[in-house]
């Protein structure tokens, strides 16, 4: 009687860790709300035990480059030695250290710019989405935050300084000329879809 | 010695011969004046073009302009807010990060540039509270050209000579007033505009 009672005491136990596993991954990590719903962790997470090992570090994105076009990301403080603990390790950095480059469309040389602003901008109405995008892209696995779709992959922030169509167009062909890049990340929209952007879907 | 005795020594080696004293004269009179207009200007109130709204209580909505004639090439600036005028609190959702449009239209009514068109909003759900009075206040700006094919009969590049006619709009939206809430967009009568 009593081994039956302990047999299904371990079994609730063991039940009820699975489950615990299912909604957090270590410490106070959690899965945002994307990463759930697409069940991203059943890429790299083969027994379910929430940690990543070095079989599956592929299939989370090791050794890949995720061009994100966005508004800006919140990396790296102002105050340094600050770092956002969820995105600082999965920055990748151009020769120059920098995590990204905006694009800015200039309408008095009609030219789009590559500016070194590739931050969130506080002030901006987009503020915090850049960010956020970044991490339900590749949010770094470690004890705190949440995690990521791929959060062994590195990302790269193009900013669209003032969202300008034009801006797009150039983040994309950069995107494309990179050669590290992988895959690109647009959370974006349009009211319609100019015909040049059609094209530079197909070729991206 | 300090800087303060360099430029008295300065000063006096400039103001030795007659001449001199002319030119330094001319100098300090021309940047008085422009001091001066400056700190005239600046003390102006900014000028304020034409300006249009609709209401739909509790809700005003509004544009205006610098001007209303422009030199071809320019940029056209306009503001666009949107003001709670009733006397509670109101909640306003949005779908995505589109929340009010600038609308170009020719002198035969035909839509050419929008904002909207020509802009990436993000994919996110934009929720903002408005107090008694208070406003979302947005600024947007045509430079007069069309950036890409797809939208209107003009080709790609700047705009001709001509009238055209402007007015803001707000997306569609999601109005909570009180938990009574209603779906609505609202647009402004348009304001004619001349390129010249």
């Amino acid at each position: 009687m009593k081994l039956c009672t302990l047999a299904a005491f371990l079994l609730v136990m063991s039940m009820l860790a699975v489950c615990a596993g299912f909604q957090s991954v270590r410490g106070t990590e959690t899965r945002p709300w994307g990463v759930e719903r697409i069940r991203a962790y059943c890429a790299w997470d083969n027994n379910l035990d929430m940690i990543i090992d070095n079989v599956t570090d592929p299939r989370a994105g090791q050794n890949v480059v995720i061009a994100v076009i966005d508004y800006g990301i919140d990396y790296l403080p102002t105050i340094p030695p600050a770092y956002h603990e969820d995105l600082s390790d999965n920055v990748w950095r151009d020769y120059q250290g920098k995590g990204g480059l905006g694009f800015k469309w200039n309408w008095i040389t009609q030219r789009v710019e590559e500016v070194y602003d590739h931050r969130d901008d506080p002030d901006s109405g987009n503020v915090g989405h850049g960010t956020h995008v970044c991490g339900t892209s590749a949010a770094v696995d470690n004890d705190i935050g949440v995690i990521g779709t791929a959060p062994k992959a590195l990302i790269y922030m193009l900013k669209l300084v003032t969202g300008d169509s034009r801006e797009l167009v150039a983040a994309v062909n950069y995107a494309a000329n990179m050669g590290q890049v992988s895959v690109i990340v647009m959370s974006l929209g349009l009211n319609g879809v100019p015909l040049t952007l059609q094209g530079l879907r197909m070729r991206a | 010695m300090n800087w303060g005795v360099y430029c008295l020594i300065g000063l006096g080696s400039l103001l030795a011969s007659r001449s001199r004293k002319a030119i330094f004269a001319v100098i300090i009179s021309i940047a008085v004046l422009g001091a001066s207009s400056y700190a005239y200007l600046a003390s102006l109130p900014p000028h304020e073009g034409p300006k249009v709204s609709t209401v739909s209580p509790p809700l005003e909505f509004s544009i205006q302009l610098e001007r209303a004639d422009f030199e071809q090439g320019g940029l056209i600036n306009a503001s666009l807010t949107l003001t709670n005028t009733g006397n509670k609190t109101i909640g306003l959702s949005w779908g995505n990060g589109d929340i009010f449009d600038l609308i170009v239209e020719d002198a035969n009514g035909t839509r050419i540039w929008r904002w909207g068109f020509f802009h990436a909003h993000i994919n996110a759900v934009v929720d903002k509270a408005l107090s008694p009075d208070g406003s979302l206040a947005y600024y947007y700006w045509w430079d007069q050209r069309i950036p890409f094919e797809g939208m209107g009969p003009y080709p790609v590049g700047q705009v001709p000579k001509g009238t055209y006619f402007v007015k803001g709009s707000v997306f569609p939206f999601t109005l909570n007033v009180d938990g009574h809430v209603s779906n609505l967009s609202l647009e402004t009568p348009t304001i004619a505009i001349t390129i010249n």
